[in-house]
């Protein structure tokens, strides 16, 4: 019964809900792992399910992903070790120059949706500070995002940066953004480009697989 | 929700322009050939100067009264489909009788049969936004003489939706397609009350009422079939040039029909079809996309509501002979304009250079643009809820307003156009997905919706009755 | 061609809506505020009775009464181009611009989609001067193979040097501010004190004035050059999905750019330049060509009306890729509603996609679509001589209308639309003529305006020339490394 409900406390996006869902699960000595595949990811998948149908909007997907999150919050210290790990680890900003934020929080938030463990390095963000947050964090993908046309040289520079600090093998690039594209993309070096944030989410999980 | 108002003229100008018209009526008059109508209506107190007939203001005023007192009128089809048109509606029928076609298969140009009549027929059952289909084309292989009854009988053995019949010219055929009317309807009492479309009749411009036209409004009209009446003049060549003064004539004109159709049975709707329209001035011929057509279509919603009509005016019409940004920006900006200006019927769906030739492609497209205009003339609403402050505030606090509950509601609610046709994404996915225009996405819906459409036939009986109705035109008309 | 307008008729909002959003803006700014990062603009503020809460400063109705009493003072000046053009903008007129820093263009010759160069921004600028319908360029295309730094400022020199209308700069952070200011100071005073051209600044959405922008607006503002202030929330993910929520924060976001502008120098023209917009709400890729960019467009033009403020508005903006049906009637709605609500200054010329590309081709078609929406929004009119009863009287007694002299009377005075592009004429002569779409038409016009241009853009005076050489060889030196 629990398990139904928090599979629907997902499809409804009833972040308030999903906690005392879990927590209640727990308590009854369900398996966490148990709660996890069989309940939230479980939800998540239908999500995944009717959004590639387009039966959902991304504020539905989006609103089911941080019901999910939550859950998963709880979860977290009760799971022992395959079912805790990130389906990968990202770190995601916006080039120097640009403080738009909107693309790469909505990129962030689905990646964590999909289970990637994410440091968001924020806006206007130094090629500098790129390479030393992958020098911290060591991710298997970083993602560039500009919005601005007089920005995006910035992604150039910010790639060559991590080349040249010997880390551009490392890691997987993506690159967004309204102005970016496929050609750009190829133009600037990175390993991969996507027009929203559901194809960018592809593209890293493609990543972390290979 | 508030209705947003367009108001190509102030509440003065519609004003002047009833004068206009009243002033016309009275010192020139109408033109009617029928003796009997000019009898009746000299009883009526006009005043009778050889065939024309001049009126009253005092005339006028009591038909406006009783036209006022008819402008609500629900449509239902032979599947049970309603169609409600009254002061506040928005709804929108085809062009009717059109020419020629392009081939779905060729993309050729040519003339159309019966079975193009079904199969557009079939596929507007299928456009969301197409509320009541015409006859959109004139087959070419029915003998021309029944060509308005076989159309009648096509539409309503075809279309799942009310219908708006053809414009009828003949008296001749008037009676056949009434009788099918009555036929579809169960009986003239049915088909007064509960009417399954409206048929078109057009008096003659300037201000003139011939003779076969005053008898076919006789067996129209006294059935209680709902009219739109088609005032058609040409600014320029069959009135003045001036869009002032082809409206003042062209308003004329509606209230001299519906003074008529008065006397014939008061009981009947009338629509205010305003078909004022220009031509290129170089040569004199008629094209349908200048901005001119939109812009007296909207005023012409304003005159019919002024005089109590319900409004039914050109709308996606187009003067290009193919897709291209032209015939979008035409067709948008004439269905816009009367659309924001309360018009309640609009036409156009499916036809192309200046309504000459039709298309089903077009039809798709129409579709897509009519819900366009239709959504943008809903208006908006205002208040707390979607002022939204709450969801600044979060914001601000760094929450995400994608994720808000309060984004979601309005989503569902229908506060974004959600092309259904149109293309939606950025330019990597359309080339991605083969840089296809709006034709070519058409085109391939055009085949889909065809696939799904399933004829119900005719009950034995009603089929007999209806063959016996034509079989019956044929002997007395086709020579 | 700078019109005066004679009949804004379209209220989407009746008046009292216009309140409630007003007062919502109102209460935006007192109790949400807005987020100054710059510490001393902050204490300014608060000098001038706003509150400071951290970050945020607060601004309370009174303040926004006085801006706005202000701004309505200086809603009235005149824009003069180097070879002496000059745009009149004020709440009464109505003119053009084009769409700004597009990064691709379709190739004129190949028909694909390319980066665009410098040679595009002068091509485009050219073709723009061949416009009637065009009023005043911006850098429609962005130079990608210019250096970043100074590529703002190098598009202002571009247009400067090849445009022979007044121009539309923008600037997005000081430094190409300071620059500007000294390339506008060339030509101002040289005629009758008229700028040149004036400047987009565009603070962030929800409620952010990030220090790069409001140093930018500083220095602007307070060289007296007219700014147009672009506030851009992207409904449901920058601000409220539902349009009176979007309609609410750009009127307070551009309330608020106007109080501090006020501060910098209450004598600077400000133009209303509400762009809320809209995404496809599946991918939240923002796209420009749903009718509630048109929607709120017009809600805008009606605010700004109701201030006093010239407005600035999308216009002729669409999703469509390409030269369809789609295109056509995106641009079209768009266009017409803000149009028929009042707008003084619409933008869109130039460009598709969701301003992600530009075609020579396109300029050409949306000279002709603003033609058509400028003519549909004129009105008519309507009095004793424009009814022609006399035409009428004689047609009844068998007259011909075609050749009565009140036809051609009206026919001269341009009572029916006479395209200038778009085809207008019957099937047979359109079979005959090559079938050709509008797209085909506009490309062989384009080759002949652009050929008209190269006899007769005036070069720059060689003074000038020079000037402008120094400055931009100084900006050069100092900004890029």
């Amino acid at each position: 019964m629990t398990l139904e409900k928090i599979v629907n406390s997902v499809l409804d996006a009833d972040l308030d809900g999903v906690e005392g869902l879990v927590k209640e699960g727990l308590e009854a000595g369900t398996d966490p792992s148990v709660l996890l595949k069989e309940g939230l990811i479980k939800g998540m998948d239908v999500v995944g399910d009717k959004f590639e149908a387009g039966d959902l909007f991304l504020p539905e997907m989006l609103a089911a992903a941080m019901t999910m999150k939550a859950g998963v919050e709880v979860l977290k210290p009760h799971l022992a070790g395959e079912d805790s790990k990130a389906a990968g680890t990202a770190i995601i900003g916006t080039v120097q120059g640009d403080i738009h934020d909107i693309g790469k929080n909505l990129v962030a938030m689905m990646l964590e949706g999909a289970g990637f463990e994410v440091a968001d390095v924020g806006i206007d963000v130094l090629p500098e500070d790129f390479v030393k947050a992958v020098q911290e964090k060591k991710p298997q993908v970083v993602g560039l995002s500009a919005l601005l046309t007089n920005t995006m040289p910035a992604v150039k520079t910010t790639i060559d940066a991590l080349k040249e600090a010997g880390l551009r093998d490392q890691v997987k690039i993506m690159v967004g953004g309204a102005p970016v594209t496929q050609e750009f993309a190829d133009e600037v070096g990175a390993d991969g480009y996507a027009t929203d944030a559901a194809g960018a989410v592809n593209i890293a999980r493609g990543f972390v697989q290979a | 929700m508030a209705k947003s108002t367009l108001k190509i003229l102030s509440d003065q100008e519609i004003r002047q322009l009833n004068e206009a018209s009243f002033k016309i009526l009275w010192e020139f008059g109408v033109q009617i050939d029928d003796e009997s109508f000019r009898k009746q209506l000299a009883d009526l107190g006009c005043e009778v100067d050889g065939k024309r007939v001049k009126i009253q203001p005092d005339i006028l005023e009591k038909v406006i009264a009783n036209t006022k007192a008819h402008n609500h009128v629900t449509l239902t089809s032979r599947d049970g489909i309603k169609v409600e048109i009254n002061p506040d509606s928005i709804v929108s029928h085809t062009t009717g009788g059109i020419p020629d076609i392009l081939d779905l298969e060729t993309g050729q140009k040519r003339r159309p049969v019966v079975d193009d009549v079904i199969a557009t027929m079939r596929l507007m059952n299928h456009l969301e936004h197409l509320d009541t289909p015409c006859s959109l084309l004139y087959p070419s292989d029915v003998p021309a003489p029944i060509t308005q009854v076989k159309q009648t009988e096509l539409m309503f053995r075809y279309s799942r939706k009310p219908i708006y019949g053809p414009g009828i010219s003949s008296p001749g055929e008037a009676k056949y397609v009434a009788k099918l009317f009555e036929a579809f309807a169960g009986g003239s009492e049915e088909l007064a009350k509960n009417p399954i479309g409206v048929v078109g009749v057009s008096p003659e411009s300037p201000l003139k009422i011939p003779q076969v036209i005053c008898d076919t409004m006789r067996i129209i009209i006294s059935a209680g079939i709902p009219t739109s009446i088609l005032s058609a003049p040409v600014g320029g060549m069959s009135g003045p040039l001036t869009l002032a003064g082809g409206l003042a004539q062209v308003n004329a004109e509606m209230l001299a029909f519906a003074t008529v159709a008065y006397i014939i049975n008061p009981e009947t709707t009338m629509f205010y079809g305003s078909r004022l329209f220009y031509a290129n001035m170089k040569t004199g011929c008629t094209i349908m996309g200048l901005p001119e057509t939109g812009m007296v279509s909207a005023a012409a919603a304003q005159l019919a509501a002024s005089n109590g009509f319900l409004s039914d005016l050109y709308g996606l019409c187009c003067t290009s002979c193919t897709f291209d940004s032209q015939s979008g920006y035409e067709k948008a900006a004439n269905c816009l304009v009367p659309a924001m200006a309360g018009a309640n019927w609009l036409s156009g769906f499916g036809a192309m250079a200046s309504l000459m030739v039709a298309s089903y492609e077009q039809l798709v497209i129409d579709n897509e643009t009519f819900g366009l205009v239709k959504k943008v003339a809903k208006g908006i609403t205002v208040n707390d809820d979607t002022i939204g402050l709450d969801v600044l505030s979060s914001a601000i606090k760094g929450s995400m307003i994608l994720a808000h509950p309060h984004t979601i509601k309005h989503l569902r609610g229908g506060e974004l156009f959600i092309p259904d046709l149109g293309f939606d994404s950025v330019w990597n996915d359309w080339d991605k997905k083969g840089q296809k225009d709006l034709r070519s996405v058409a085109r391939e819906r055009v085949y889909e919706l065809l696939k799904k459409d399933e004829v119900v036939p005719l009950p034995d009986d009603l089929d007999q009755e209806v063959n016996g109705i034509l079989d019956a035109a044929a002997a007395e008309l086709v020579k | 061609m700078t019109e005066a307008r004679t009949n804004p008729v379209l209220k989407f909002l009746d008046d009292q809506k216009i309140e409630q959003i007003h007062e919502a803006s109102l209460r935006i700014l007192q109790e949400l505020g807005i987020k100054v990062e710059d510490a001393d603009l902050r204490q300014e503020l608060c000098n001038l009775g706003c509150d400071v809460d951290g970050d945020r400063v607060k601004i309370n109705p009174d303040l926004v009464d006085k801006v706005i009493a202000n701004a309505k003072k200086h809603n009235r000046f005149t824009l003069t181009s180097r070879t002496g053009k000059k745009v009149e903008m004020n709440p009464e007129t109505v003119v053009s611009h084009s769409s700004n820093a597009i990064p691709d263009i379709i190739d004129f010759e190949t028909g694909k989609c390319r980066r665009t160069t410098e040679d595009d921004l002068i091509g485009t600028t050219r073709l723009m001067n061949q416009l009637d319908e065009m009023d005043m360029p911006c850098a429609l295309v962005y130079p990608n193979d210019l250096p970043a730094q100074t590529n703002q400022l190098k598009q202002a020199e571009l247009l400067i040097r090849y445009s022979s209308k007044p121009i539309y700069a923008t600037a997005s952070e000081p430094n190409t501010a300071r620059y500007l200011v000294e390339l506008f100071n060339l030509f101002a005073g040289t005629n009758d004190k008229d700028m040149i051209g004036l400047v987009g600044i565009s603070p962030e959405s929800p409620l952010k004035f990030p220090k790069k922008i409001t140093d930018a607006l500083k220095i602007i503002v307070s060289a007296g050059i007219p700014v147009a202030m672009l506030a851009a929330p992207l409904g449901g993910l920058s601000g409220p999905l539902s349009i009176a929520g979007g309609l609410s924060q750009v009127n307070a976001e551009l309330l608020a750019v106007a109080v501090v502008s006020y501060l910098f120098n209450p004598e600077t023209p400000l133009l209303y330049g509400p762009r809320l917009f809209y995404a496809n709400m599946r991918t939240g890729c923002s796209i420009l060509g749903l009718p509630e960019t048109g929607i709120a467009s017009a809600v805008g033009a009606q605010m700004a009306a109701h201030y006093g403020f010239i407005s600035d508005l999308y216009g002729m903006s669409c999703t469509s890729c390409t030269y369809d049906t789609q295109s056509g009637y995106e641009k079209a709605i768009n266009c017409l509603l803000p149009f028929l609500s009042g707008a003084n200054y619409v933008s869109g010329f130039g460009a598709l996609a969701s301003l992600m590309v530009a075609s020579y081709e396109q300029l050409v078609i949306d000279n002709e679509i603003y033609a058509n929406v400028k003519k549909a929004a004129k009105g008519f009119a309507v009095d004793e001589d424009a009814f022609g009863f006399d035409v009428l009287a004689s047609a009844i007694k068998g007259g011909m209308v075609l050749a009565h002299p009140h036809t051609i009377k009206y026919l001269k005075k341009g009572e029916v639309f006479i395209p200038d592009l778009g085809f207008d004429a019957m099937w047979s002569d359109w079979v005959k003529k090559g079938k050709k779409d509008i797209q085909a038409v506009a490309r062989e016009r384009v080759v002949e305006l652009l050929k008209k241009d190269e006899q007769e853009l005036e070069p720059l005076a060689a003074d000038m020339d020079n000037e402008i050489t120094k400055i931009m060889e100084k900006a050069t030196a100092e900004l890029v490394k």
